[in-house]
Order: C-alpha cells, then structure tokens, then sequence
C-alpha cells in the first residue's frame, strides 16, 4: 500500500515535470527571439584577462591621516631602501612588480586591525607604493590609500629627515 | 485606376526606388547585413536612420550608402553594426561602441611612449600600420587572439600592412607568468621569439615552467643559452621595465593592443581587431 502511495508520487511528479517542459518548449517556440535548443555558434566565452586592482584613495604627503593611531603604514620600497630611511612604525612590504605579494603578509595587514590601510613608495612613474595600494585593495584590504610622491615626498616633509 | 497611377512613372516613385535599389546593392556588400533575420533587419534601418558614420560620409548611414559609389569606410562600418545588431545590442550600445572604434582607428592625441623590441616583430618591417600588443604568457584569450594576429600579418590579409611587436605585461594572478615572460625576453634575445611564443600558446594546457627550456630547444634555439639568459637579472629588469611601460600607458588588462601608438578601445573579438585594422591602413593609403 505504502509502496504503490511512492509510484503514484513519482507518476505526479514525473507527469508535472513534462507537463512543464512541453508548456516551456512551446512558449519558446512561439515567442519571436526564442532560444536556439542547438547552439550553432561557438559561445564566446574568453575575455582579456584584467590584473586584479582595487581602488586605493591618493593621499597628500602632509595628510594627518598619517600620524593617526589607527593608520597601519606601509612601505613598498626594497629593503634597503627601507633600512635608509622610513617612517616611524612603518611595516616594509617591498613591492614586486611581477610576483604577487604573499598571502601571509596580506593575512597580516589584514589582522592588524588597522582602521586605515596608508601605503608609500619609490614615488616613480609608476609609483610602487601606489601599485601596492591598490593590489591590497584588490585583495579585500579596505581603507587603503597611498602617499602621492612616496618617500621622497615624504621626507622632504620630515622636519628632522625622517624617523628610521 | 491605381494600375494607372503606377503606370505612369511618379519621378518621385522612380528617385525612391532608385534610392533603395542603390542602398541594398550597397549593403550588398556588407555579408553580415544578409544574415539578419527580420526583425534585426528592422533594428539595423533604424540604426542606420539614426547614426553617422565618423568618416568617409557626412550623413547618415543610411544616406551614405545611397550614395554612389559608397565609401568602403562606410561600408565596414555598416558591416561592423549589422554584426552588432546581430549580437543583440541596442541603438545606444552600437552608438557607444562606434564612438569606441572611432577612437581606436583615427590617430588621436599624442601616442603612447613604447620601447619596441625588434625581437618581437612579425610581419614586414615596412609595413605602414604598427600593432603592439602587451600581453601575458599564461593568459588564454590571448593565447587565441595573438597567434590569430600573428598569422594574419605574416601570411595573411594583413601582411604587408600591418607589423606586430610583443611586449610583456605577465599578470601576478596567472602562475607561472614570470617564468613564461623570462623565457620569451630570452628567447627574443637569441633571435627566436616566434616560433618559441607559438608553441607555448599551442601547449597552454600542459604548460609547467620546467618544460620551457625544453620547448625552446625543439623550435630551435640553444637550450643552455636561454637559460643562461633567463638566470640573468637583467633579463628581469627588462621584464619589469615593460610591465611598467604597460602600466604608464594604462594596461590594466592582457592582451591591450596599441594601433600606431594609440590604444585599442574596441571589441576584442579577432575578426573585428583585423576589420580596424584594414580600416586604419585604407586611411593611411587613402591620406597619401
């Protein structure tokens, strides 16, 4: 008994799903711009490939944002460059213009709490710390922003010539 | 009585018919203006009624191609809308679209600065348009488009008129990009770019940074040389030095083509780059 209550539910179910596909079948038959049921044309599916870039806001080298408490900032200049000379409390992830900054010093960043995310480089064109900026944003870093000029820019703003 | 009316040739009749005859021998040119059905031959009129061609014809599309003979910038372009309405898009999206191809096929504003590498051309040294393409070795639209334009102007429709360069743009989300990009700045060096670009966008499926020295070995380069080459830091400054180049000239995207220096703004699809492209050397010899 309980075996034949299945196979009628199984009959409805079966008779509604056709009953459904042949209502669809028919309306996209009738309409004008119907779908084509044989994909005659090969889809286009590829599109360029984009670099994976956030928004990052450009920031004046004597900004206050800078000396806030709540302002996590990066260098993106090398390492020696960030021995020389950087600012005070800044963390050096040097930027690398071919490999991708790694996953680790990203899930640092990110853990730091930070309210603001300020970033600063070589000031060239382009600009690394800029290119660092916004490949943070791009990985869900939010609040970032980078220093225009970079470090040259900001030293000449020091009044002692930086704090290393 | 109507047979009558008909019977005795209106001028006006006559101009009109003469008019549309002269429009559809016109568009009898424009094969992807054939394959529309009905209703997008309705969407196309009006198009055509209400666009301008952006050269070759100061009317509207549909008053140049009556108009006798028809410019063959016209007629690419009213190929290149058909191909559009076609696709599904709208009067504002053509309209948008034609404002983009505008920009890419006429030379406007100062071009952008880039360092062509010798090593990386195809195509006739003399040919008059210049096409450099940035691109990434692990990026699979460019792996269809490029040897797609490299064909084209080494023995294809575009040789002789067009010349290609290759420059660098390896992207940091595609592993194994800057291996690729050292081995192909090498490779350039050993005076074999080509065939070695070739075969590492046929074997895009199985590629592995590992292989690439043995890959460059069967199209004929020296093995030990290109690694020799690819362990050199300059090899890598000069593969930075062009992803920086791309992004002074806002590539943010692999493949981005520059026409005689200025940037393509248009539909990537290969056959619409390769139609811009006859259109920008048909200017070229029609201004000399």
């Amino acid at each position: 008994m309980r075996g034949m209550r299945w196979a009628i539910a199984l009959r409805d179910a079966a008779a509604i799903v056709a009953g459904c596909a042949l209502v669809a079948l028919v309306f996209n038959a009738v309409r004008g711009d119907g779908i084509p049921l044989v994909q005659k044309e090969e889809y286009q599916i590829l599109v360029p490939c984009p670099e994976t870039m956030g928004d990052a806001t450009a920031l004046a080298p004597d900004a206050p944002a800078l000396r806030s408490p709540r302002a996590l900032v990066v260098d993106a200049r090398p390492a020696a460059e960030f021995e020389r000379w950087h600012t005070a409390s800044a963390l050096n992830v040097p930027y690398d213009y071919l490999e991708p900054t790694p996953p680790a010093v990203i899930q640092r960043i990110a853990a730091s709490g930070a309210a603001e995310v300020i970033v600063y480089g070589d000031g060239a064109d382009p600009d690394s710390g800029e290119q660092l900026a916004r490949e943070l944003s791009g990985k869900g870093i939010r609040n970032v922003s980078y220093v225009t000029g970079g470090a040259a820019a900001l030293q000449k703003g020091a009044p002692s010539g930086g704090q290393p | 009585m109507k047979w009558n009316a008909t019977r005795r040739s209106d001028p006006a009749v006559l101009v009109a018919v003469t008019a549309i005859c002269v429009g559809e021998l016109a568009l009898a040119q424009t094969p992807p203006c054939d394959a529309l059905t009905p209703e997008q031959q309705q969407a196309k009129q009006a198009v055509f009624a209400a666009l301008h061609p952006y050269d070759g014809c100061d009317a509207t599309f549909e008053q140049c191609l009556a108009k006798k003979p028809v410019s063959p910038v016209v007629l690419r372009l009213a190929s290149d809308i058909c191909r559009q309405v076609k696709a599904g898009r709208g009067k504002q999206e053509i309209e948008h679209g034609l404002a983009k191809r505008a920009q890419s096929a006429l030379a406007m504003g100062k071009p952008s600065a880039i360092a062509i590498d010798s090593g990386t051309l195809a195509g006739d040294p003399q040919a008059p348009v210049q096409v450099v393409v940035y691109a990434c070795v692990r990026c699979p639209y460019c792996r269809v488009v490029i040897p797609i334009l490299h064909r084209e102007v080494t023995e294809g429709s575009l040789k002789g008129k067009a010349r290609l360069y290759f420059r660098q743009f390896p992207l940091k989300d595609h592993q194994g990009s800057t291996e690729g990009g050292l081995a192909l700045v090498a490779a350039s060096r050993l005076g074999g770019f080509w065939p070695y670009m070739l075969k590492i966008y046929e074997r895009y499926d199985v590629y592995c940074p590992k292989l690439l020295p043995d890959w460059a070995a069967e199209t004929g380069l020296d093995k030990a040389a290109l690694e020799g080459l690819v362990a050199d830091p300059k090899t890598r400054e000069f593969l930075v030095a062009s992803k920086q180049e791309g992004i002074r000239n806002k590539v943010t995207a692999t493949p981005t083509l520059f026409i005689d220096g200025h940037k393509y703004l248009y539909d990537m699809q290969s056959e619409v780059i390769i139609d811009v492209l006859h259109e920008v050397y048909e200017a070229r010899s029609a201004a000399k």
